[in-house]
């Protein structure tokens, strides 16, 4: 060997040995004998594992020996009880012209700091670990863990109704109400995707007449970019529902009471209605008593009477069927609507009353309108309540005002929109911020409802209301409805 | 159908109504004829007489009402009974001071109806007599020299010849000569009858 080597050697800091096959140490460089305290006179001969491990044979995982063995190089991290450090220990086998193993180089680094680094980060997440558990578990909420199926791997905490080794490892869609099962399976279906979360209210199974109510917040959990659990927040959100039940009944009634207030305000023009299929009936019957009279009274012309009196008295009938579905205090009941039969519908019921105030109802309906989900008698009152107040406003605009124009139309595939436009003297300045205010009037008899009843519907309906005065006089209420999704 | 029947004119914007109601005119042996707006009435050439004309009150458009002021403004002279609704009465109370004949609040029965008809219609015939006797009076006036129509206007006054004389510059035996020759054009006998004349003919008595 060249003597440069040795010099080579002995200025690296990593501790370089050569051993023989026998464990017995060859050769050492300075950091070597340094580190073991040992002059390096004393230790060629000597075998390695009573040096380094102060033992009477090499261990199980001496990577000398795994080398030797294995014929190639090895490594492997230990810590030394001698000098209270850990190594990195690598090494190679030495071959002689016969390729045959005569020792190795063992190259060990102290890598003691390091170790000490990661065991610390490694205890500090582990206490994060254990903070974030005992937080989990006083939570006042239900923090759940799902599988990519959809089975519940964790729970922070027992729920009231269930014990948690009764929920764990089920799906938990079993424990939502079947009518709400749909919904989250859905959820779980679209939260994987682009959606950070999704958030639903629904209802737990259970066997209380009122079963508890959770807000529930689903977000996925990602690992290397692959959807690899669930994370379920449920807040019980009983109690407030139940006062949101109670707020809502309470909405239903005055909406009922404010329906049932502005037909007493057409009920004249109501009897209008009815009186004019009752003069046809009256005047018919009493044609065909004339004619039965005569000497020869013509069969084929009392059919037609008959027929008459029939369809007149249907009419009537109608008119008093469509007051009486009005007058109802139904279920709210949301269901697939044609706008435009609504607004016709209306126009019907309110058509005698323009007339009265000798004023038109006209209507631009745009035909194939896709269908609308809604509580036809909530909606017809909105319809109800706009038409009436363009009515007054044009009566007090006077006799040059005449038209008030009822338009349906699609803003876009998911919208339709109506807009009720009158020609009267549009709203004053001072209110146009104020419309829905609760009993905000400018008329003796008005009780300023109208407005934020038809605005609270449309937004129970998905759609806003707005409106507006036109440049050249006149006001357009216009409100929107999503249209049906199947549609 | 004779040609002489009397003419019941309907308008009415509500079919089941005026197709019971021409029911009923028709079975007391009227013509009827039928119209679902005042626009329509209005278009229609020559007004039959007698004649009278059933007319809602209320109609989308022109209403009633305002047909019946048009018909007055044009000198179109029918008899209108109304047909009314509910809460029709001021419109009601304007239709009645216009001369309307009366008024039948829906329903109605089928005997105040031809009541009112028959009424209207014998008004009809005794306005039409008026009209006609009107219109034969102003022919046989514009035969008459401007010198004989101031003559006859200061003799409805009450003039005596000698006044007259006065008032036109003229002669008493000229005033004598215009007087004989205008009784004989007008067919009079007295200065009663020629009195009556002028009034039927609206003569205003200024010269
Ligand atoms: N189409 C309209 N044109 C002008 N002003 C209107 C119109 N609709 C509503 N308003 C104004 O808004 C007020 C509130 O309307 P609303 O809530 O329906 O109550 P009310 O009709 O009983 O007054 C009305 O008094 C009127 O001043
Ligand atoms: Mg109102």
């Amino acid at each position: 060997m060249i003597d440069g080597w040795d010099a080579a050697f002995d200025s690296i800091e990593d501790l370089i040995s050569i051993h023989d096959n026998n464990f017995c140490i060859l050769k050492v460089n300075k950091a070597f004998s340094k580190s073991v305290g040992i002059p390096p006179g004393k230790l060629i001969g000597r075998k390695c594992y009573e040096v380094m491990h102060a033992a009477n044979g090499p261990r199980l995982s001496c990577c000398h020996k795994l080398a030797i063995e294995g014929k190639e190089s090895k490594t492997e991290e230990n810590f030394e009880p001698l000098l209270k450090k850990f190594f990195q220990v690598s090494c190679s086998p030495i071959f002689d012209n016969n390729k045959k193993i005569i020792g190795t180089v063992h190259i060990a680094r102290d890598i003691t700091g390091l170790k000490r680094a990661e065991e610390r980060l490694r205890q500090h997440s582990n206490e994060i670990e254990e903070q974030l558990k005992v937080i989990a578990e006083n939570a006042p909420v239900f923090l759940l863990q799902l599988n990519r199926q959809g089975h519940i791997d964790y729970i922070n905490h027992a729920f009231p109704q269930f014990e948690s080794d009764e929920i764990l490892g089920k799906p938990f869609v079993n424990f939502i109400s079947p009518e709400f099962r749909p919904l989250f399976l859905n959820m779980l279906k679209e939260v994987n995707g682009e959606k950070k979360f999704i958030e639903n209210e629904l209802q737990f199974a259970g066997n209380h007449n009122e079963p508890p109510w959770y807000r529930i917040k689903l977000s996925p959990i990602y690992r290397k970019r692959t959807l690899d659990r669930f994370l379920v927040i449920c807040t019980d959100i009983s109690e407030i529902k139940g006062k949101e039940f109670e707020i809502e009944k309470q909405r239903q009634e005055i909406i009922h009471a404010h329906r049932v207030l502005a037909l007493n305000e057409f009920a004249s023009s109501l009897a209008h209605e009815i009186n004019q299929p009752l003069t046809a009936i009256l005047s018919n019957a009493q044609a065909a008593q004339r004619i039965l009279s005569q000497t020869d009274p013509s069969l084929m012309e009392f059919k037609e009477i008959v027929a008459d009196i029939v369809l007149a008295t249907n009419r009537a009938a109608e008119v008093i069927h469509r007051l009486r579905k009005l007058i109802k205090k139904g279920e709210v009941e949301f269901i697939k609507l044609d706008i435009n039969m609504l607004v016709n519908d209306t126009v019907l019921l309110l058509s005698s009353n323009a007339l009265i105030k000798n004023k038109f109802l006209k209507t631009e309906l745009t035909p194939g309108l896709p269908a609308i989900i809604g509580d036809r008698i909530q909606l017809q009152q909105v319809l109800l309540n706009l038409i009436m107040n363009g009515l007054d406003a044009m009566v007090d605009a006077g006799p040059e005002a005449k038209d008030l124009v009822i338009r349906t139309s699609l803003k876009d595939p998911k919208t339709v929109v109506v807009a009720v436009e009158d020609s009267g003297h549009g709203f004053p300045k001072s209110s146009l911020g104020k419309p829905f205010d609760h009993f905000f009037t400018t008329k003796t008899q008005g009780m300023g409802l109208g407005l934020p009843i038809s605005f609270s519907i449309v937004q129970a309906h998905g759609g806003q209301l707005i409106v507006k005065n036109k440049p050249a006089g006149g006001a357009t209420v216009y409100f929107s409805l999503p249209v049906s999704k199947d549609d | 159908m004779s040609k002489n029947l009397p003419f019941v004119y309907i308008v009415d914007d509500e079919e089941s109504v005026f197709k019971a109601v021409t029911r009923i005119i028709k079975s007391a042996g009227y013509a009827v004829e039928t119209f679902n707006s005042a626009n329509s009435f209005l278009s229609l050439q020559d007004i039959k007489h007698p004649s009278c004309l059933v007319l809602d009150i209320r109609m989308p458009g022109i209403s009633g009402l305002a047909l019946q002021e048009t018909l007055q403004n044009k000198g179109i002279f029918i008899p209108i009974i109304f047909i009314t609704g509910h809460g029709d009465i001021p419109m009601t109370v304007k239709a009645m001071k216009a001369g309307a004949i009366d008024f039948l609040p829906k329903p109605f029965d089928q005997k105040t109806l031809l009541d009112l008809i028959r009424v209207a219609l014998t008004k009809d015939k005794l306005d039409q007599k008026r009209l006609n006797e009107k219109a034969k009076i102003q022919e046989l006036i514009s035969v008459l020299s401007p010198r004989e129509l101031q003559v006859m206007k200061l003799v409805i006054k009450g003039m005596l010849n000698k006044q007259i004389a006065q008032e036109l510059k003229l002669s008493i035996k000229t005033v004598k000569i215009h007087r004989g020759h205008l009784t004989q054009k007008l067919q009079v006998k007295s200065v009663a009858e020629l009195v009556r004349l002028g009034q039927l003919a609206n003569l205003k008595s200024s010269v």
